[in-house]
């Protein structure tokens, strides 16, 4: 009787997280706000301008664009860990795209 | 006073001439020819223009084959089409230059003293459209811009490339081109240069290297298996983006800039439009 | 007897519920990994074939010749760390290169240019 309490009460609960997470991802869906936790809506931001910064300076590379959408897309979906993942990537990959304005030209032939 | 600021001001211009122009542009495209010429004593400077195909005589066989009957051609009609119909105020293109737009546009790009900036030919057709009351196409439009110059730029095949770069803002304009050329740029960090200068003739997997001079004699080119039309900024477009930079603007000031200096390295060499190229 | 297979099937219906949401929440489920050599021939990857021949290796097919052949790069490279060195920022031996900086810019991960070194000291 108890472990088919246990049993029953698993089930409801793993429907209860799977129902809680679907509507989190439907409220991202319909809502302009995602449910996003701090420190990714911080990284995302910071991904945002590292990228508009490089934009601006024309030295934007197409792996931090790419980064930055699958950033956006995470947070459509409010998965936190895949914001941060591909929000730093974008950060960094465009710091690197402006860094490059500072590199040596190359083959000079004087 | 007086004298003092003159001679800071002589300090100033000789720190900036030592610095971005050490060489003039007629250097500088002496120095990339003779470059060309060391290390492939072989090909005559005529044949740069045919770039890669310089460099096989199997690929350049097959391409004469191809351009006995383009099989592009139909696409150049459109082009015609299009330079030949009248604007609504019944003028034509061929009005807006002279010799009705024959032997032209090898004095392409120029540097506009007014405008305080590049002219491509492109932007001389756009010119030659709102002038005449028309909206101007986009330079990324093969559709249009694309194809009337496939025709266009046919009535100057055989003319010999010849841009002039004269004054300050000229020298600036060829100087940001010429800086953007041997820039590395995008995630694979190559710069036009890295390949074209670099490692001119060599073989990238499958494909022959380019060399710099004469690269800018053949625009547009219908590329590949399904013929695609391709400006020359249309390439470099393409081209920043494998190596993973997000490209400028066609018909943009980058690009323009980059057209003026790479045109300049291609003086002396005779244009032919509307070419195959892989 | 059968209550414990209860908790069993429960738990693991659970499980498969959860696993079935996390993978449509992470669309792009990662591939099996590529191994030294596919990381090595491939041109989203290493692309190493556009300028190195590999002689040794008869599945390498390319005309390069942009850049020396890659054979005896145990010999040519006794530190690994060195060959390691190269592939992840060639610029630093080289100004004028054109190897693109493997590491530096991330087009490799480490795991992945250990994998090349792997393969390439093969060769």
């Amino acid at each position: 009787m108890n472990s088919r309490r246990i049993a029953i009460g698993l089930l409801v609960w793993g429907g209860l997280v799977m129902g809680t997470a679907g509507q989190g991802a439907l409220a991202a869906e319909g809502d302009s706000r995602p449910a996003l936790s701090a420190e990714a809506a911080e990284a995302l931001a910071r991904a945002e301008s590292s990228v508009a910064q490089a934009t601006a300076r024309k030295a934007l590379w197409t792996t931090a664009t790419s980064a930055l959408a699958q950033a956006q897309e995470a947070a459509r979906k409010a998965d936190n860990a895949a914001v941060m993942e591909y929000a730093a990537v974008a950060s960094e990959q465009a710091s690197r795209g402006m860094a490059q304005l500072d590199s040596p030209l190359t083959n000079q032939q004087h | 006073m007086k004298r003092a600021t003159w001679i800071l001001s002589c300090l100033g211009m000789l720190a900036f001439s030592a610095d971005a122009m050490s060489v003039s542009p007629e250097q500088e495209r002496l120095k990339s020819v003779q470059a060309v010429q060391k290390k492939y004593p072989d090909i005559k400077f005529e044949d740069y223009v045919y770039g890669a195909l310089a460099f096989s005589a199997d690929a350049k066989a097959q391409y004469d084959n191809m351009m006995a009957f383009p099989p592009f051609e139909s696409e150049i009609d459109k082009g015609r089409a299009l330079w030949e119909t009248p604007f609504r105020n019944g003028r034509h293109y061929a009005d807006c230059f002279p010799g009705g737009g024959k032997n032209v546009a090898g004095n392409y790009p120029y540097y506009d003293e007014t405008m305080k900036k590049v002219v491509t030919f492109e932007m001389a057709l756009n010119q030659c459209r709102t002038k005449n009351g028309e909206a101007a196409y986009k330079s990324s439009d093969m559709n249009t811009m694309g194809l009337l110059t496939a025709y266009a730029r046919t009535l100057s095949d055989g003319m010999l490339m010849n841009v002039k770069v004269k004054g300050d803002g000229a020298l600036a304009a060829f100087e940001s081109g010429r800086r953007f050329f041997y820039q590395r740029r995008g995630q694979l960090n190559f710069s036009c240069a890295s390949c074209h200068v670099g490692h001119v003739g060599e073989i990238l997997r499958t494909e022959y290297l380019s060399m710099l001079p004469g690269q800018a004699t053949h625009w547009p080119a219908f590329r590949g298996g399904d013929y695609a039309l391709f400006t020359l900024q249309r390439r470099y477009s393409a081209c920043n983006q494998l190596v993973r930079a997000v490209p400028m603007e066609i018909g943009g000031e980058e690009y323009n800039n980059l057209e003026y200096f790479h045109s300049y390295l291609s003086n002396g060499l005779p244009l032919k439009a509307s070419v195959f190229r892989k | 007897m059968e209550k414990p297979i209860a908790i069993v099937t429960a738990a693991s219906l659970s499980l498969l519920l959860a696993a079935t949401f996390m993978s449509a929440a992470r669309a792009a489920a990662p591939g099996p990994e590529p191994s030294g050599q596919e990381l090595a021939f491939d041109n989203r990857k290493g692309n190493c074939l556009a300028c190195h021949a590999m002689p040794g290796d008869p599945k390498a097919v390319t005309s390069t010749n942009v850049a020396p052949p890659l054979v005896g790069m145990a010999a040519r490279f006794p530190d690994r760390s060195k060959l390691y060195g190269q592939i992840w920022d060639a610029t630093r031996s080289n100004p004028d290169t054109a190897m693109p900086p493997f590491g530096k810019n991330g087009i490799l991960t480490d795991t992945e240019i250990n994998k090349v070194v792997d393969y390439v000291y093969g060769l």
